[in-house]
């Protein structure tokens, strides 16, 4: 346990690090974004405690645990809040005072519940479903696909 | 002969990126690790300490090894790049210097996908039982 714990606060660690090294931890705090993602998986957190057994173990009468819906609520968490983003940014497109609080969000909706997933993936004992895995990769064209429009579009 | 399947695979990709002449863009030491070092954390997070010797050993249990390596791969990757994406917005106020950094934030996840590509046709060719 302690091997586990010790591990996953290295994993985080190298992205606060790398974080740190190259641009301003407040860059990366946007509390809508953070509303948007944190307070449904800590609601189901809480839930998934509550219940009887290990959250590692499967759910009473389905296949997947408790580790592995929240992992997969917060991935499509991230998708969602990503595109509430674009919906918000694309709207006024031409005022550009209102780009910069929808790119964050767009962008750090799906980074938070991107990093949630890989903390519960760590944490349980199960092998990833494909589709979790094709949301994750979609999220880079969504974000590159943005950044393409925002920097030549004007 | 799977080894060699191995091989060709990861050769045909540097010479894809040799013949089109920019090996240089495709380097970075910051993306690099950005990628690596959550891949090599990921077998103790999973596995305990016991998950290096299973990783050497073959075995049924070197699969699931491989596929968390994997897929930790795949996330970190694109963690990295959404970082990246973050700090080229942080400092744009040079828009020459856009392409270039937009390079850069994308490699992490082309490291990923590359680990993600090789654990996968590891653990499924079954590996160690012939060579």
């Amino acid at each position: 346990m302690i091997i586990k714990s010790f591990s996953i606060t290295f994993i985080i660690l190298c992205f606060v690090l790398t974080i740190l090294f190259n641009a301003n931890l407040n860059s990366f705090l946007d509390i809508p974004s953070l509303w948007f993602v944190v307070v449904p998986i800590l609601f189901l957190s809480f839930l998934g405690n509550k219940g009887s057994g290990s959250m590692r173990n499967p759910i009473k009468g389905r296949a997947i645990s408790w580790f592995e819906l929240i992992g997969y609520v917060s991935v499509f968490l991230g998708v969602i809040g990503s595109h509430m983003g674009m919906i918000n940014l694309y709207e006024n497109f031409g005022d550009k005072s209102s780009i910069g609080p929808a790119f964050a969000t767009l962008i750090l909706t799906s980074f938070y519940g991107i990093l949630i997933f890989l903390f519960f993936f760590l944490m349980g004992q199960y092998k990833l479903k494909k589709v979790a895995i094709y949301f994750v990769i979609g999220q880079t064209v969504i974000l590159i696909n943005n950044m393409l429009t925002l920097s030549f579009g004007f | 002969m799977k080894l060699l399947s191995v091989a060709l695979i990861v050769l045909s990709i540097i010479l894809a990126l040799v013949l089109t002449g920019h090996i240089k863009t495709f380097i970075d030491l910051p993306s690099l690790l950005v990628v690596i070092l959550p891949v090599l954390a990921s077998i103790p997070a999973r596995h305990g300490l016991e998950g290096f010797k299973i990783l050497i050993n073959s075995g049924d249990e070197k699969k699931e090894v491989l596929h968390s390596m994997g897929a930790t791969g795949i996330i970190s990757g694109v963690l990295g790049s959404h970082i990246g994406v973050v700090i080229i917005l942080a400092n744009m106020s040079k828009p020459d210097s856009l392409g270039p950094a937009l390079a850069v934030s994308l490699l992490p996840t082309f490291y990923g996908l590359f680990i993600f590509l090789l654990t996968t046709v590891i653990s499924h060719l079954n590996l160690g039982n012939e060579l």
